[in-house]
């Protein structure tokens, strides 16, 4: 990794498009200015792992007899007593069949 | 084409089933292409199948079955990475990710997956607002405690 020491206001170049910016720095924390095109996703590296992790865990318990329960659940009619839930899901699921593809 | 699933048997497929991800799912960058599988009693629920993996499937669901208000914005630039150009023509699921027990089921509203339909290549975007979770509850807990009381009042009645 390549690793440069800057001072408050200075920057760094990545290729043409992109500038780092150090805009503050106060105690243990750096506020970080980044310009690029629009095209370039930038993000805290956290959401990312989040993500990542989200998705590494999301696999475990995909077995039917997980899956089953759960949608039996979801179209049972006391979903919620409150609003008229089960009317909305099957209204969502009408749409969501038209778009599926 | 047939296709040997770890725990969903043989699954025969059409050239037009496979949904590609060039960037891969975050987490699995190297599987790029899919299939929806769609088991009776797993509705509303799809099975999202690897066909580069036999053990990889991941849980989806139409967000808006469970979360109506559920939005987000997309750039054009954004949709560009799946060589979409109107929204129509999208399909938007998130992952689930499951639990022995059903109300500890979550959902992942913080990156979902956009499919563009007309040439079957998806992305999982990754909102950065934080408005929403990558782990969300499914099934939210005032639901489920009306359905506790429900029970034991018909227990008790």
């Amino acid at each position: 990794m390549l690793i440069l020491t800057r001072k408050l206001g200075e920057s760094i170049n990545i290729g043409k498009d992109i500038k780092i910016l150090v805009v503050d720095i106060k105690r243990n924390q750096v506020r970080i200015g980044v310009e690029a095109p629009l095209s370039t996703a930038v993000h805290r590296n956290e959401i990312y792992d989040r993500i990542k992790l989200q998705n590494l865990a999301s696999i475990n318990h995909t077995a039917k007899s997980n899956i089953e329960p759960l949608g039996k659940f979801l179209l049972s009619g006391d979903i919620n007593t409150k609003t008229n839930h089960k009317a909305l899901i099957l209204k969502n699921l009408k749409k969501s069949e038209k778009n599926e593809i | 084409m047939k296709f040997k699933t770890l725990r969903y048997g043989e699954i025969h497929i059409q050239p037009d089933d496979i949904i590609s991800f060039p960037e891969g799912l975050l987490g699995f960058p190297n599987c790029h292409k899919y299939v929806f599988i769609d088991e009776e009693d797993a509705f509303p629920f799809r099975i999202l199948q690897s066909l580069e993996n036999s053990k990889l499937a991941f849980v989806v669901i139409d967000p808006l079955i469970v979360r109506p208000d559920y939005h987000f914005k997309l750039t054009l630039e954004d949709i560009k990475k799946i060589k979409a150009t109107k929204v129509d023509n999208l399909q938007i699921y998130c992952i689930v990710s499951l639990a022995k027990e059903l109300h500890n089921a979550t959902i992942n509203l913080q990156g979902p997956l956009v499919i563009n339909k007309i040439d079957r290549l998806s992305h999982q975007f990754v909102l950065f607002d934080e408005q929403y979770a990558v782990n969300e509850k499914l099934i939210n807990d005032s639901v489920l405690k009306e359905k506790v009381t429900n029970k034991k009042a018909a227990i008790g009645g």
